[in-house]
């Protein structure tokens, strides 16, 4: 067979795990592929390397004492005698006190709660010290400068590139008009607004 | 039948009741007031006839910052809000109009002076500013906004002071 093996036989070939025909058939391949013949020795070398440093069987440590525990522990239970072994419950693992404690615990954080639901004092004041605000403006072309006036003793944000409002628009007018009149609707008024930019 | 209704209908009342009562965030803890000025060098009647003047103090605090300062300020609309706990919440100064809208909420517990907002400046059905900055009664935020009949309109934001806000 001089036909090249598929990747997953080839693989087994490689770490020796090739057996019978198959081995036959990719060993024939392999005789005039000297790359494939080199890894393969490649990882036997690299197999023996590891072989020599890690020993294949390692005891356990203390034997003796291993083996010693295990036959302790077999003598002992031999010795008891049938259902000795159970051990007296303390008194608070006793059968009436965990459901009484936990219903008295439920109890508890229950009144805890209507008491402190409506308590406005309990919950934590934040008080944000930062004196200069963040600023973000989503638009292209709009941007945003702050400054506190003293003059005018007042946070003041500067907007420019924002798109002038249509000089069409009464707002008084349109104070008591319903969305779907078309003098409120500024939608109309997108390109002409957006032609204007303020100064 | 009838027995069985009442009962129904009084578990639904009190159950309703009861959830008004544990939602904590919808109370009321300042009141934030959005005032939108025209702003202007040229006519002030072109804000129309129902705008109505600023106030001296009003008018002398914008004309002492350089970049606020315009020969006349006449005001066009405002509208006044609760500020809730833990919800948003939306002013719309000028009517149904939506061509100016203010959203905010509360970013800490405000103090009995000061509110740190979380606000957002819509202009035309876009938002066109996201902020947190602090506003009280006497120190409001002023946003100089867009151009609008040979002006500019200002969006100022303050906390109402006329009622103290819940510590």
């Amino acid at each position: 067979m001089n036909t090249k093996p598929d990747d997953e036989t080839l693989a087994l070939w490689l770490d020796d795990e090739l057996k019978g025909d198959a081995f036959a058939s990719v060993e024939a391949w392999a005789a005039d592929q000297p790359d494939q013949l080199a890894a393969r020795q490649s990882i036997r070398d690299w197999r023996q390397r590891i072989a020599a440093v890690i020993p294949g069987v390692e005891e356990p440590p203390y034997p003796d004492f291993f083996n010693s525990r295990i036959l302790t522990a077999i003598t002992d239970l031999e010795k008891s005698p049938a259902g000795a072994v159970t051990v007296k419950a303390s008194w608070w693992r006793s059968g009436w006190f965990m459901p009484v404690a936990a219903a008295a615990g439920m109890t508890l954080a229950f009144w805890v709660g209507t008491r402190t639901a409506g308590s406005q004092s309990s919950s934590p004041v934040v008080e944000v010290t930062r004196a200069a605000p963040l600023l973000y403006t989503p638009e292209t072309g709009v941007r945003a400068d702050y400054f506190a006036s003293r003059g005018a003793e007042a946070t003041v944000i500067v907007l420019d590139g924002v798109p002038a409002i249509s000089d069409a628009l009464e707002f008084h007018d349109t104070a008591g008009l319903s969305p779907e009149r078309d003098a409120d609707s500024t939608a109309a008024q997108a390109k002409e607004a957006s032609s204007e930019v303020a100064q | 039948m009838k027995r069985l209704s009442i009962l129904v209908l009084g578990l639904l009342l009190a159950s309703l009741g009861l959830g008004q009562e544990a939602d904590p965030g919808k109370e009321p803890v300042a009141t934030i007031v959005v005032r939108v000025i025209h702003a202007t060098n040229g006519d002030p009647s072109a804000a129309g006839d129902k705008s109505k003047l600023v106030s001296k103090a009003t008018s002398e605090r914008l004309q002492s910052e350089n970049r606020l300062r315009f020969s006349h300020y006449r005001e066009i609309g405002s509208d006044t809000k609760p500020l809730y706990r833990s919800y948003e919440n939306w002013a719309q100064p000028l009517g149904s109009s939506d061509e100016v809208l203010v959203r905010f909420e509360a970013q800490s517990r405000p103090s009995k002076s000061t509110a740190r907002l979380g606000l957002e400046l819509w202009l035309s059905r876009k938002k066109v500013l996201k902020t947190d900055a602090e506003v009280s009664a006497e120190r409001p935020l002023y946003v100089l906004g867009p151009a609008w009949r040979g002006g500019r309109l200002i969006i100022s934001v303050a906390l109402a002071s006329a009622q103290k806000p819940r510590s």
